[in-house]
């Protein structure tokens, strides 16, 4: 619609929908801060040392991983077109969104790269949009030169975002970008009872863990992708860029279409029943529902004492559809001896299994309570921006890093290193002794390949990040492309 | 000189007139994607004729669809638009593909220019290719896939037995869906209600509501073709392939269909400025371009025709309830979401308040939820936008109601829409009874929209409110209601000689 958003006054198109700060009402939080509106949140951290920006010029100039990071940015890519493009495999999702922004004439100009967006919020609050980078070396120049609070990770254009004053009003256009998925912790406050707002803690994580697990498996089966990076956020919440090729050429209706079939929890803050599921249940959900039923007694009922007193129960009993047995279970809540959460439920579910009542109820509460909740808006938008991976988060100092989904149960956002504590350990590296006299001591030899992480607490993180997903993305794209010269008879047997 | 707009608007493929040898033989009705532009030479009188055609056929589509008809409702009045201006001649086949195939092409010249026109093209093509390719048999679609070159695998046996859990479900999962809809259109009418109720019934009964899956009786579809059906989890979707039903292909095709025709309609647009070669025919595809807005109140109002002081006295008695309704949500939570602040936005400019009056208004009553800068960096720019003073500067025209009423639905927390369309029957009684209207009005207004009869219910608030009007137009558009209502009020006043000057209302627009 041309009713656009007021767009600021050095950039031009912005990022979001005019919905979006409203329909998140007060829950907008630092890491969605987008043109035009970082004037209007004090993106510089208040609880922060005065030590820490001289902490990130130590990050980027040390640990920062500039060449893998640019390595999958580039998906393989160094001449023009994206391996999408040049296999025709994005053709599949050219949807309307995308309608006329390719094959009108105009031809790509630059590496996939060196088209794609970045964004840096400054120290100062300042917000640089359409920042664009045709090398690695550039963008650590640059990187180090700024050393930008936070780095967004936006679309890939037809023209390099750096200069798309030059190029005629309407002319510039987003082609590509990764399918992501963001999730916060605050859209748990409704469902947990040991935190709320931006804090997390051992008792709720376990509610991210599900969240990977089930899109995870959802996407990887329903969907048939493969190249999942899973980031924590360095605060509250975790990140999913999926990276296939199919993924990054899908259409702004198509984002939708993944966003709406994975998101489950629907209606506002005041509806009672926000899951409603289909008897029988959808393949996908009735395998979510399984993984969620792994959970719920620990997590809901034990960890997050929703049985625990009335003002809890009463977000729960709604959900049961027969009055009577409403009440029955009302009643057993009031006389329960103790804290007997588990005893209670057990009852229920034998009440369930011995009456005709509506099956389905059970599961919704499960769902409803443990069910990944999506900002789908971040997923659906092709030009909407997602902090970048790598970054530090301003608020904890935290690395946002990279997590392996198979090893998902294993990981602890506590345990994620903080900036000063990587200076102390690189510190303490550098005072480990060369093992002789004409050999260089293992900071030098770190320092030389680029993976001076490798010596501190970030190993396994950013280990994983070049190990598996980036081996694993390129040998996937080195194929591609193998396939599509045989097609084109480039190559001959 | 169509062939002049043709070139430019041509999408590649060189196979012309498949669409003979594939008719051979056959009674089908018209059904084509429409990949080969025409390229014959035609009189500006036949232009004129064919796209008039179309055009009519595609606005009757859009009205029984703006009374709420679907599934059965709505393939009969697709049905008789058809038949009463693009109709199939059974002695001429050839001439009746000719013109649907031309007059298509013009439309989109006509309505490439802007993207709500684009939209309204689009959506109601698309309708119109639904009911065609639902009315032929399954072996016409199978040729009429393969002529277009849309060719999905069907599933192997192999795939069958590895899924024939999951797809029994999805099946069993769409009847249940399908029966309920079966039986709420049933429902409408007690006759029809007699037989299909007693149809269903023998249905589930007889043969043990069995499903029976065959590999033939589904498609593979890249998901991304699928997009609708996976969105609303109706289909099962494994490695990136979804699963479809053999009758839920109509909604591929469609997509497809949308997902093309949006594209040729983005190059068209593009082309367009370069067309002026016969200066006759701009005039003409302008023209037919205005057909579906209904009348443009941004052009015959005056403005300033109506003050700020006013508004409060014009919602109580002269808007119509959509209107009223969003502006008490405005007075009372000094917020309405984006859908709410353009329908009520633009109905205010085009029933005469002017920008500064606008921008006072809405200022007013934002900035007591808000900083005032807040307010300017975010919403003075779109109210500014309406009146055609920022971005491509052209002015904004108020919504009619069948847009209102077809397109946007409101979310939760939105207050825009069609009250007779979008609230529950519940909240509608309750609001009109408010409004004074009670008895047996209400019961009848509610008996409309139970029908999906929108504007007539509309109509009938009108004539409700406005006890001895003359002659009362069908409500179409928002802002005839307010016309028809003021010139009511006018004549009354003259007749009454009463002095109705409004109050002044200072708590909240004397700010700033
Ligand atoms: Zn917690």
């Amino acid at each position: 619609m041309s009713d656009t958003p007021p767009a600021n006054a050095t950039s031009s198109p912005s990022p979001m929908s005019p919905e979006k700060d409203e329909s998140r009402g007060t829950k907008r939080r630092v890491d969605e801060v987008v043109a035009g509106e970082a004037s209007q949140v004090n993106v510089a951290p208040t609880e922060l040392s005065d030590e820490f920006p001289e902490l990130l010029r130590f990050y980027y100039s040390r640990l920062f991983p500039f060449a893998p990071f640019f390595e999958w940015l580039s998906y393989g890519d160094v001449s023009g077109t994206s391996v999408a493009a040049a296999t025709g495999l994005g053709a599949a999702g050219v949807g309307e969104a995308a309608a006329g922004g390719r094959g009108d004439g105009m031809g790509l100009q630059g590496s996939y790269v060196s088209r794609r967006e970045f964004s840096f919020t400054l120290e100062d609050d300042v917000y640089i949009r359409y920042q664009s980078f045709a090398s690695a070396a550039e963008l650590e120049a640059e990187i180090r030169k700024k050393r930008p609070f936070k780095i967004d990770i936006g679309a890939v254009y037809n023209a390099p975002p750096k200069d798309h004053k030059t190029i005629p009003a309407g002319a510039f256009k987003p082609l590509e970008k990764e399918l992501v998925f963001d999730i916060d912790m605050t859209d748990y406050d409704e469902v947990r009872t040991c935190c709320s707002g931006a804090d997390i803690c051992t008792k709720c994580w376990p509610f991210m863990t599900i969240a990977i697990r089930v899109l995870d498996t959802a996407l990887r089966e329903d969907f048939g992708f493969e190249h999942l990076l899973w980031v924590y956020s360095g605060r509250r919440g975790i990140h999913c860029w999926v990276c296939d090729p199919r993924a990054r050429a899908l259409s702004q209706n198509g984002r939708s279409a993944v966003a709406e079939y994975l998101n489950l929890i629907r209606g506002s803050e005041d509806s009672g029943r926000k899951v409603f599921v289909t008897t029988p249940m959808h393949p996908s959900v009735e395998r979510a529902a399984a993984v969620v039923e792994e959970y719920f007694e620990e997590l809901v009922l034990e960890e997050q004492g929703m049985f625990g007193c009335a003002e809890r129960w009463d977000k729960i009993l709604p959900l049961i559809s027969d009055e009577s047995a409403r009440a029955g279970i009302r009643n057993a809540l009031i006389q329960q001896d103790g804290d007997n959460a588990l005893g209670v439920w057990e009852g229920i579910k034998d009440m369930y299994a011995q009456n005709s009542y509506r099956s389905a109820d059970l599961t919704e509460i499960m769902l409803q309570f443990c069910y990944p909740r999506l900002d789908i808006h971040v997923s659906k938008g092709l030009n909407h921006l997602l902090k970048s991976p790598f970054c530090v988060h301003p608020k904890t100092g935290r690395v946002c890093v990279p997590l392996d989904p198979a090893r998902v149960a294993d990981f602890s956002p506590f345990d994620v290193p903080t900036v000063s504590q990587l200076a102390a350990e690189l510190t303490e590296a550098a005072k480990a002794p060369a093992p002789s006299a004409d050999e260089p001591s293992p900071m030098d030899v770190a320092s030389q390949s680029g993976r001076a992480y490798s010596l501190t607490s970030l190993k396994p993180y950013f280990g994983y990040f070049e190990n598996v997903f980036l081996k694993s993305l390129l040998a996937s794209i080195r194929e591609i492309k193998q396939e599509a010269a045989i097609r084109e008879g480039v190559i001959d047997f | 000189m169509l062939g002049v707009g043709s070139r430019k608007t041509a999408v590649v493929s060189s196979k012309a007139h498949a669409r003979k040898a594939a008719g051979e033989g056959s009674r089908a009705a018209v059904l084509s994607l429409y990949a080969v532009p025409p390229t014959e030479e035609l009189s500006l009188q036949e232009f004129e004729e064919l796209a008039l055609k179309r055009v009519q056929l595609l606005k009757a589509i859009a009205a029984a669809k703006a009374v709420g008809k679907s599934g059965k409702e709505l393939s009969l009045a697709v049905g008789k638009a058809v038949d009463a201006f693009l109709p199939f001649r059974a002695t001429s086949r050839d001439e009746a593909e000719r013109e649907d195939h031309i007059s298509h092409f013009i439309l989109r010249l006509a309505y490439c220019r802007t993207e709500e026109l684009r939209r309204w093209f689009l959506t109601h093509e698309c309708e119109l290719l639904r009911w065609r390719i639902g009315r032929e048999s399954p072996a016409a679609v199978e040729a009429f896939l393969a002529r277009e070159n849309l060719n999905y695998p069907s599933l192997t046996n192999e795939e069958l037995a590895r899924f024939e859990a999951q797809l029994t479900t999805i099946s069993t999962i769409m009847k249940r869906k399908d029966d309920r809809a079966a039986l709420a259109q049933a429902a409408e009418s007690s006759l029809a209600s007699l037989k299909t109720t007693g149809k269903l019934a023998k249905d589930a009964g007889g043969v043990g509501g069995g499903i029976r899956l065959t590999a033939g009786s589904y498609f593979k579809v890249p998901f991304e073709q699928a997009i609708e059906l996976v969105q609303r989890r109706q289909v099962f979707v494994n490695g990136g392939w979804a699963y479809v039903r053999r009758k839920d292909m109509v909604a591929i095709v469609v997509a497809e269909f949308r997902s093309r025709l949006s594209r040729s309609l983005a190059v068209a647009s593009k082309a367009l400025p370069q067309l002026s070669e016969d200066e006759r025919v701009v005039p003409l595809l302008t023209n037919l371009s205005r057909q579906y807005l209904g009348p443009d109140y941004s052009k015959t109002k005056v403005e300033g025709a109506i003050s700020l002081d006013q508004i409060d006295t014009l919602a109580k008695r002269s808007m119509p309830l959509c209107m009223s309704n969003l502006h008490s949500h405005l007075r009372s939570a000094h917020h309405l979401k984006h859908g709410g602040r353009r329908q009520y936005g633009l109905f205010l400019k085009d029933i005469g308040l002017s920008m500064e009056d606008s921008l006072n208004f809405w200022r007013a009553e934002f900035t007591q939820m808000m900083t005032l800068d807040k307010f300017s960096k975010s919403y003075a720019y779109s109210i500014r936008h309406n009146y055609g003073k920022e971005g491509r500067r052209v002015e904004s025209r108020a919504f009619s109601c069948v847009r209102i009423i077809t397109a946007n639905a409101p979310g939760p927390a939105d207050h825009h829409g069609c009250p007779f369309r979008h609230f529950s029957p519940e909240k509608l009684a309750h609001t009109l009874t408010a409004k004074g209207v009670g008895g047996a009005g209400l019961k009848e207004i509610l008996n409309l929209i139970a029908g999906h009869h929108y504007q007539i219910a509309c109509t009938r608030y009108f004539e409700l409110t406005h006890p001895d009007a003359e002659t009362v137009q069908p409500i179409e558009h928002p802002n005839a209601f307010f016309t028809q209502s003021e010139a009511y009020w006018r004549a009354k006043q003259g007749s009454s000689g009463e002095e109705a000057k409004p109050k002044l209302r200072l708590a909240s627009w004397a700010v700033c």
